[in-house]
């Protein structure tokens, strides 16, 4: 199930078990992601997607009952070693949700959050600098570069929603989690996320939850498809939408179920 | 054919119970209106019937006079010791001063009585001005003080109704045997006081009547020996209602113990009437005239409670009158009762130091329940793992909650005083004992605030990377503030009418000076409020109703800062 074995995985998951208190949520997952390429999880709801998302940043340990078992590794490195504090692993493996979840402050505080928690900038200047940069990468810059100061909360779904992107890169994460980051929004909003997404990709590994085949199809390389808490299969996501191998993707993809 | 049918008599079947359903909504508001208006018209009802009743207390009636500080009676010797002028006789030298502005006053009862007029505590505040300013020994100045509290009652109208008439009818003077005057004048000029004494008369006469009445309804089921006990009370009501009415009718009136008080001014003099007919009045002079000439203006003050069923006598109230005439009398804004502490004497009476006593006392609540109840909400609420032992945690805090006050009173005069010797009366110690009972209200509270912010904002800020506990004071406290906010000011006002808990660690006690320190002994504003209700003298009343409205408008401010606190710091997410 590689899905590049020329280059070494960015993400590498080995025998992957999660449970929420008694119930079984993944089973026996294991699934190498690709640096520089966007991969997305697809599969019916409840399936794990999101389970599986979070278990790359360690977003689990957040909730009690949760309890993750197998490997995981980012670069060679097991991030569910002792030793591994989740605090520098999500600072490099940002996040995006699926409902755009601005801080309550200014659209510039919002950015500057993460470096300055992080001390990533020495001066002012410096912040002002990454906000920019990110703001820009995020495609939000010409929209609010005049209203930096205004609550971020008062910016469209869209707006919001590149806003968190821009939030998520300003702490220059290596991975980029987004769970269904389109969800919310309208064609045009989705539009401009997805050629955000591509123009990230050259820098980033992103790795996507997506209810919508044709979403996955535009902006992802990689694809990997969620059946009742297994991975079924994954692959180039031009092979698993035109020749998969299970039937099970089969019919999930021309919508027979789910 | 059923098809289409159907969903017709769905239409017609909401339509049906349409007017139902709005019955029932109508009937709600209506409900919630009356609920309302209920609380409102409470609310209304208690305000005003404390306002009625404290309003006069914020002004008081405050004497004037000249008066000699006389060397001999404060430093004979003229040392100028400080402690030697501290020992001064002032109390006599007020008392002198009193003399003075009534030198007709001769014998040891009138003068016991006028001196009655200013209380002895008033020689504190002339001592303490001496004190300052040695120079002011043998100089003359003018001395200004409260006046007793029964004549400030009376001046303000609250023992009996002063009735005053003008009149401009000419009166000429004779002089009677001893201290006796008889005005005479036209027929019929004092037929119209007549009158009034004729009505008052037969008034108290039904009123023994119905007494009567009332005693003989109980005659039947009475035992034979209180029958006749009674039947003989009966017979001598009737007999004295009888006597009453005959007298009311007599052509010339004595005025008896039971009358009310007629007092007839003239010349700057006050006689008391104790016979009259329509065209001449005989009196006992109060205060001197100035001059037995013929009277051209004279005025007619009606008392209508006898003089012997109240605590200001005729001639007090003569003297009260004659100051407020020549101006040496006059009504002020109540200074004293926002700057003193608590007095014996109800014109000396303020509520400063109560109100310090409260402050201070809440400051101790704040400083001790504020900052571990927030911390204690918020490690309960992001930090604690969920089991057993917190849910048994919080069940006791919501239970603590639930504790009547008293209990954290004696639970504070167990430990705070027995164990650790704390000062008793103390600010610091009434502080703590309503730390512990405010805490488990603010710990609700800011629970409460904290699971109202959406968890999406904690993973916002988890997801780039920052620790829970930054997660928790960069981004849930603010948002939670509001709530935590508005739950711990109204745990603290809720502090501040608090009387139970302050009762069982002597805070209770009588203190006559403002609190300086948490550890100085003190009082709080409702403990002042319930040691003056349960106070016999008159004047507390006064006092009690406005200590209360003092205390409802803290109350106010407290909670109006919290509902600004609230609207300030409210953000949308
Ligand atoms: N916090 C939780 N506590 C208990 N069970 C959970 C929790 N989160 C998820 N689950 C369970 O784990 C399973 C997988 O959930 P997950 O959220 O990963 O699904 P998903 O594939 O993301 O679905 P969707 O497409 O609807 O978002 C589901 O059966 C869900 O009920
Ligand atoms: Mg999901």
């Amino acid at each position: 199930m590689q899905a590049k074995a020329s280059s070494a995985p960015k993400v590498r998951a080995r025998n992957v078990n999660v449970f929420y208190g008694s119930k079984q949520a993944l089973f026996d997952v294991n699934l190498d992601i690709p640096d520089c390429s966007v991969t997305s999880f697809i599969g019916p709801s409840g399936c794990g997607k999101s389970t599986f998302l979070r278990c790359i940043n360690r977003m689990n340990d957040t909730i009690d009952i949760c309890r993750v078992e197998g490997d995981i590794h980012l670069d060679g490195l097991d991030i569910y070693a002792r030793d591994v504090d989740p605090v520098i692993l999500r600072a490099s493996v940002g996040m995006v949700f699926q409902k755009p979840n601005p801080f309550p402050k200014s659209i510039y505080d919002n950015v500057a959050y993460g470096p300055r928690i992080h001390g990533l900038a020495s001066n002012t200047d410096e912040l002002d600098g990454i906000v920019e940069t990110s703001l820009k990468r995020a495609g939000l810059w010409d929209e609010v570069a005049d209203r930096l100061d205004e609550p971020g909360t008062g910016l469209s779904g869209g707006q919001q929603q590149r806003l968190v992107i821009a939030r998520a890169i300003a702490v220059r994460p290596e991975v980029i989690l987004m769970d269904e980051p389109c969800s919310a929004l309208d064609p045009i909003a989705t539009a401009k996320i997805e050629e955000l997404i591509d123009d990230l990709r050259a820098h980033y590994c992103i790795i996507m939850v997506t209810h919508s085949m044709a979403q996955a199809a535009r902006v992802s390389q990689n694809t990997a498809f969620f059946h009742l808490g297994k991975l079924v299969e994954a692959g180039p996501t031009e092979q698993i939408f035109t020749n998969p191998n299970d039937t099970r993707t089969q019919d999930y993809i021309t919508g027979r179920f789910g | 054919m059923t098809e289409p049918v159907k969903p017709l008599s769905t239409k017609v079947r909401i339509a049906a119970s349409l007017p139902r359903r709005y019955r029932a909504e109508q009937r709600f508001r209506l409900y919630g209106r009356a609920a309302i208006v209920l609380a409102i018209s409470a609310l209304a009802l208690l305000l005003f019937s404390v306002g009625a009743q404290g309003f006069s207390a914020f002004s008081i009636y405050r004497f004037n006079l000249p008066l000699h500080l006389d060397a001999k009676l404060i430093d004979p010797k003229g040392t100028e010791d400080p402690a030697i002028i501290a020992k001064g006789r002032y109390r006599k030298l007020i008392q002198q001063a009193l003399s003075d502005a009534f030198p007709d006053v001769r014998s040891r009862k009138d003068k016991r009585q006028l001196y009655a007029l200013s209380t002895g505590l008033n020689s504190v505040s002339l001592r303490n001005r001496v004190v300052e300013d040695p120079s002011l020994i043998g100089t003359a100045i003018r001395y200004t003080a409260p006046l007793s509290d029964d004549l400030d009652l009376y001046l303000k109208g609250e023992i009996t109704q002063r009735h005053f008439t003008n009149e401009a009818t000419p009166l000429t003077i004779d002089q009677g045997p001893a201290k006796i005057l008889t005005l005479s004048g036209s027929p019929d000029t004092f037929s119209a006081i007549m009158d009034q004494l004729r009505r008052s008369r037969h008034k108290a006469a039904t009123r023994l009547d119905a007494q009567a009445a009332k005693l003989r309804e109980n005659l039947q089921t009475a035992t034979a020996e209180v029958a006749k006990i009674q039947t003989t009370r009966i017979e001598e009501l009737a007999t004295k209602a009888d006597t009453m009415r005959k007298d009311a009718n007599a052509a010339t009136l004595t005025l008896g113990a039971n009358d009310p008080s007629i007092l007839l001014g003239f010349h700057k003099g006050f006689i008391k009437a104790t016979e009259i007919s329509p065209h001449s009045l005989s009196g006992k002079v109060l205060r001197p005239p100035t001059s037995m000439q013929d009277v051209q203006n004279w005025r007619v003050l009606r008392l209508d409670l006898p003089e012997r069923a109240r605590r200001v006598s005729d001639q007090q109230a003569v003297w009260a009158e004659s100051l407020l005439q020549a101006g040496f009398l006059k009504r002020s804004f109540n200074a004293v009762f926002f700057t003193n502490a608590d007095s014996r004497e109800p014109e000396l009476a303020g509520i400063a130091g109560a109100m310090v006593g409260s402050i201070l006392t809440l400051l101790a609540t704040m400083l001790a329940a504020v900052p571990i109840g927030i911390l204690a909400a918020i490690y309960l609420e992001e930090f604690a793992p969920k089991n057993r032992l917190t849910d048994f945690i919080e069940v006791n805090i919501n239970n603590l909650a639930a504790v009547p006050s008293i209990i954290f009173g004696l639970l504070g005069l167990a430990v705070f005083l027995n164990m650790f010797h704390m000062p008793r009366s103390a600010p610091l110690v009434g502080g703590l004992v309503l730390a512990l009972m405010t805490l488990p209200v603010i710990i609700i509270a800011s629970r409460a605030a904290i699971k109202a912010v959406p968890p999406s904002i904690r993973e916002a800020a988890l997801g780039v990377g920052a620790s829970k506990t930054q997660t928790v004071f960069d981004h849930v406290l603010p948002l939670a503030a509001p709530g935590i906010l508005t739950g711990t000011i109204i745990g603290l006002a809720r502090a501040l009418g608090e009387t139970a808990p302050l009762l069982m660690i002597g805070m209770v006690a009588f203190i006559a000076d403002i609190p300086k320190s948490l550890s100085s002994p003190a009082t709080a504003m409702p403990v002042q409020i319930y040691l003056w209700a349960s106070s016999a003298e008159r004047s507390w009343e006064s006092r009690t109703a406005a200590a209360i409205i003092i205390l409802l408008l803290l109350m106010i401010v407290l909670n109006l800062t919290a509902v600004f606190l609230r609207h300030k710091f409210e953000r949308r997410w």
